[in-house]
C-alpha cells in the first residue's frame, strides 16, 4: 500500500467516526437548531469525503462535486435558518 | 516529498473533522456546538482539500482546490451566522455558564421547560384569555398557529 493509500484509509476511518458522532447529534436534537448545526457539519464532512474519494480514484471531476455539495449545504443551512426565524415570530408581526 | 505532505494533510484534515464532530456531540448548547462545527469543520475540509491538491499536483487540481477553499471560507461564516441568529430568536436554551449579550437586542422566543414547546411571551401578555379556537388539552396556553409548534414537533 502506498503512503497516500494508507493516509486515505486512516482519514476515511476518522471521517466515518465524525459522521457517526454528528449523526447521533442530529438524531438526538434536542432542538431544531442543534439538528441544523449537525446538518451544516454533515455537509462539510461530505465535502471532505468526496475529496478523499477523488484522491482514491484519481478522478479530478469529483472535486467539482465537492464544490456542488458545499453549495447545497450553504443554501440548506440558510434556508433552515430563515425557516426558524420566520416560525419564531409572533403571528401578528408576520408579513406573509 | 509532496506525497508525504499530501498524506500528512489528508490525515490531519480527517483528525480535525473528528474533533469538530466530537465538539458537536459533546458541547452543552446549540451555540457552542455551532462554534465547533463551523471553525473546525472548515479547517478539516480545507486541509483535506489542500492534501488532495498535493496528491493530484496539477494546475487543474490546484485551481479547483483553491476555488472550493475560497468558497467555503466565504459561505460557512454566513450560514453559521444565520443559524446562530435563528437559534437565538427561536429560543434555543443557553448554557448556564454563558452570558446573554443579546438580551434586549434581538427578540427571543422562550421555550417551555416542561415539554420543550415554544411559548410566545409577548403574545401571551397581549392576549389575556385563550381564544375560541384553543386546542383542548393545552390549558393556560393561548391558541397558536401551526408554525411555532411545528418547529419542535420532532422533539422526543
Amino acid at each position: 500500500m502506498t503512503l497516500i493509500g494508507a493516509a486515505l484509509a486512516v482519514s476515511a476511518l476518522l471521517l466515518a467516526a465524525a459522521v457517526a458522532l454528528t449523526g447521533w447529534r442530529m438524531l438526538r436534537g434536542p432542538g431544531i437548531a442543534d439538528r441544523a448545526v449537525a446538518m451544516d457539519l454533515l455537509g462539510l464532512l461530505a465535502v471532505g469525503a468526496t475529496t478523499l474519494t477523488a484522491v482514491a480514484g484519481g478522478h479530478l471531476a469529483l472535486l467539482d462535486i465537492a464544490l456542488g455539495l458545499g453549495l447545497v449545504g450553504f443554501v440548506g443551512a440558510v434556508g433552515v435558518a430563515a425557516f426558524i426565524t420566520r416560525a419564531s415570530r409572533p403571528p401578528e408581526a408576520r408579513d406573509d | 516529498m509532496t506525497e508525504i505532505l499530501a498524506a500528512l494533510l489528508l490525515v490531519l484534515g480527517g483528525a480535525i473533522s473528528l474533533i469538530a464532530a466530537i465538539g458537536v456531540a459533546r458541547l452543552p448548547d446549540a451555540f457552542l456546538r455551532m462554534h465547533a462545527a463551523t471553525k473546525a469543520g472548515v479547517v478539516g475540509a480545507g486541509l483535506m482539500l489542500v492534501g488532495a491538491g498535493f496528491a493530484f499536483g496539477g494546475g487543474d487540481a490546484w485551481l479547483r482546490v483553491g476555488l472550493i477553499v475560497l468558497f467555503l471560507l466565504v459561505t460557512v461564516p454566513i450560514s453559521s451566522h444565520a443559524l446562530g441568529r435563528a437559534a437565538y430568536i427561536g429560543g434555543a436554551p443557553l448554557w448556564p455558564g454563558s452570558k446573554d449579550a443579546l438580551a434586549g437586542v434581538l427578540p427571543r422566543q422562550s421555550i417551555d421547560e416542561d415539554d420543550g414547546l415554544p411559548v410566545p411571551a409577548k403574545q401571551a401578555a397581549a392576549i389575556p384569555a385563550p381564544t375560541i379556537g384553543a386546542m383542548p388539552g393545552a390549558p393556560g396556553r393561548p391558541a397558536q398557529p401551526a408554525g411555532p409548534g411545528e418547529a419542535h414537533g420532532a422533539a422526543p
